[in-house]
């Protein structure tokens, strides 16, 4: 039997940490959280989630930036699956975040239950 | 997370706890006694020295009860150095040393589990309202530009749909007690809890199997669970009736619907009921626009019906004016020169001011003006207009009063015939007052009418005023008519001012006698000079 999907949550703000671990946790993942993109890149050397959903603007470094380290770490393979997630939302935006290897854009605010919808489409397609 | 033994949530192993290891080893080495925990099923966690064998423990042994929250959890035991009194004492006292470590550790625990499940029950709160407060957003996003009620049902149902996680639904507007399907599947269950929705004014949350109370549908039972919620708009305060009901439902053996969802899809109903006012709104202004647009059509068309200006004849002054009450009038006067030179002097004036009424006016000057070049009498011209128009009229619920006279422009005969019309006034130049009375019905009440012909002479000076009744009926600021009296004085009172002075002095009286003009105002008068 496979394992849990795992998905790490990266952001600096403790109430949407909490609320994705809430949400994530009760469809069944297996969550790991940090709180800065430092603190994010430790945890997916260590961890090896899935999925990372990373916030776009963060301390240390910002979202692009850790999901460009991701990208350029050879030791992580399988690549996990990279959602960004900004309050911003505009075009050059998701521009910058595919530039930095992020696979999907999402705005905020988003509607939970279809985060979680498409969190589902994710993990069926990696499997 | 490691667990003390006083939390005992979980099976601890022996050595899993490295605190606890660490405090019993010193508190070994201090007292040279053998401490051990053990949870609630007896099974060691923690002590030293590791002492699995039970023989270890005899009669010297002390038992120490690790209560939390008033609930045994555990044992602490301590063996002594001896049998006697104060070694006991002693070892008790190490006992309820480690007992209250264990004790308070596993009581901040447990105050810390129960704080992060509280985080954790607001933290779902915060994504219930999150999830809200989005799909409302985008609802409201989506609903900006969509004015059609089908196409506003349709969007709303899914947008429910995917928030309240339902696989099926529909959306009922109500019209006149009947509940029409907009959107979504008529499923008979759905259907009836729409209805229950509606005529209770309340969400209606139904289990599998259940059935709402509808009376005729109560045998209806929900094949999956159901929730409906009445489509009621966002007022100042007044709660206005449903504009209808949204359903939505799961699949049977699917997890129920919550309050939640019940508070979800009651925002969302009253988001949506509010764009089904709105839109019906829009629709009748959008309405209302087109009926005053093409009125106004009507009126260019019925204004262009009157004539022109008069013939200039020698001998004869003529001039007259037609003021409808509303857009469109039932009013209308016309002057005609036949081929045997006669001038005709006509004013009708048609039931009602409505666009039916213009209508009918528009036909009777056609046909009028048929007659009229026919070569007719007055009296023939009245009587077959009549039976022209009678259908129509009878058909309509509509009729005619109309005057006609030929004025002879060689002679100064004037030759009339009137159904049912305010008889007009001739004032002689000596400054006596006729009225030109005929009998006759007005055309519409009966198919076939017979008209009296009437005919006099008009002499030098002599000023004839054809008139509708929406000038002796036209009602003044204080209540009274503008009267038949009024209209002589003013006549009376012409001398031999022009026609077009008198009817402006006429439209001066009614002005003076003010108050709203509730009926269309029309006057046709004619001043004969010298015949050539």
């Amino acid at each position: 039997m496979s394992r849990l999907t795992r998905i790490l949550v990266v952001d600096d703000e403790p109430h949407i940490l909490r609320m994705l671990k809430v949400l994530l946790s009760k469809h069944g993942y297996d969550v790991t959280v940090a709180i800065d993109g430092g603190d994010g890149l430790q945890r997916v050397r260590a961890d090896r989630p899935d999925i990372v959903v990373l916030d776009a603007n963060m301390p240390v470094f910002d979202g692009y930036e850790l999901c460009r380290r991701i990208r350029d770490d050879e030791s992580l393979s399988p690549q996990p699956y990279v959602l960004m997630l900004t309050a911003g939302g505009q075009a050059k935006d998701a521009e910058k975040a595919a530039t930095a290897g992020v696979d999907e854009f999402m705005t905020k605010p988003f509607s939970p239950v279809q985060f979680a919808a498409r969190l589902a489409e994710i993990q069926a397609g990696r499997a | 997370m490691t667990m003390t033994a006083g939390a005992a949530t979980s099976s601890p192993r022996k050595g899993a706890d490295a605190t606890l290891d660490r405090v019993l080893a010193d508190l070994g080495a201090i007292t040279g006694m053998a401490v051990a925990v053990f949870d609630e099923d007896g099974r060691e966690i923690a002590g030293v020295p590791p002492v699995a064998d039970s023989g270890q423990w005899n009669a010297e042994t002390v038992e120490v009860p690790i209560v939390v929250s008033g609930l045994d959890v555990g044992r602490v035991r301590v063996r002594a150095h001896g049998g006697d009194r104060d070694a006991v004492i002693q070892a008790e006292s190490v006992a309820r040393l480690a007992a209250s470590f264990v004790e308070g550790r596993a009581q901040a625990e447990r105050e810390q589990h129960a704080m992060a499940a509280e985080l954790d029950a607001m933290a779902d709160e915060l994504l219930a309202r999150y999830e809200e407060i989005t799909t409302l957003s985008q609802l409201g996003e989506a609903l900006g530009a969509v004015f059609e009620p089908k196409e506003i049902c349709r969007i709303s149902l899914q947008r429910a749909q995917l928030a309240t996680g339902a696989q099926s639904g529909l959306v009922a507007l109500s019209e006149t007690d009947v509940l029409s399907t907009e959107a979504g599947a008529e499923d008979a269950a759905a259907v009836a809890a729409a209805r229950c929705a509606v005529r209770t004014r309340r969400q209606v949350l139904l289990h599998e199997g259940e059935s709402p109370e509808t009376g005729a549908e109560s045998e209806v039972a929900a094949g999956g669970p159901l929730l409906a919620v009445p489509l009621v708009p966002m007022t100042g305060g007044e709660v206005d009736a449903p504009l209808g009901a949204l359903v939505v439902g799961r699949p049977p053996g699917a997890g129920r619907f919550t309050a939640g969802d019940a508070k979800l899809a009651t925002s969302i109903a009253m988001q949506v009921a509010s764009a089904i006012r709105s839109s019906r709104l829009i629709a009748s202004l959008r309405e209302a626009e087109r009926v005053q647009h093409e009125i106004e059509i009507a009126a260019d068309v019925q204004r262009a019906l009157l004539p022109g200006s008069p013939p200039t004849l020698a001998g004869l002054e003529l001039s007259g004016r037609c003021v409808p009450a509303t857009n469109v009038g039932g009013d209308l006067y016309d002057h005609v020169l036949d081929r045997s030179g006669g001038l005709w002097l006509l004013i009708a004036d048609v039931a009602g001011h409505s666009i039916g009424s213009a209508l009918i006016m528009a036909m009777a000057r056609t046909v009028l003006r048929r007659e009229i070049a026919d070569g007719r009498s007055p009296t023939e011209v009245l009587a077959a207009t009549n039976e022209t128009l009678y259908a129509d009229l009878d058909a309509s619920g509509l009729f005619i009063t109309v005057f006609c006279g030929r004025l002879d422009l060689a002679t100064g005969d004037f030759t009339y015939a009137s159904g049912g019309q305010n008889p007009p006034l001739l004032r002689r130049a000596s400054g006596e007052l006729v009225e030109l009375d005929a009998d006759g019905m007005p055309a519409g009440f009966l198919p076939t009418i017979q008209y009296e012909e009437k005919k006099l002479r008009l002499s030098a000076g002599d000023l004839v005023v054809l008139y509708t009744d929406g000038v002796v009926e036209a009602e003044g600021t204080d209540g009274t008519l503008f009267g038949e009296d009024r209209l002589r004085n003013v006549v009376e009172k012409s001398g031999d001012a022009p026609a077009s002075s008198v009817v402006g002095a006429i439209f001066e009286g009614l002005d003076q006698h003010g108050g709203h003009q509730a009926d269309d105002v029309t006057l046709l008068a004619a001043r004969w000079g010298d015949p050539i």
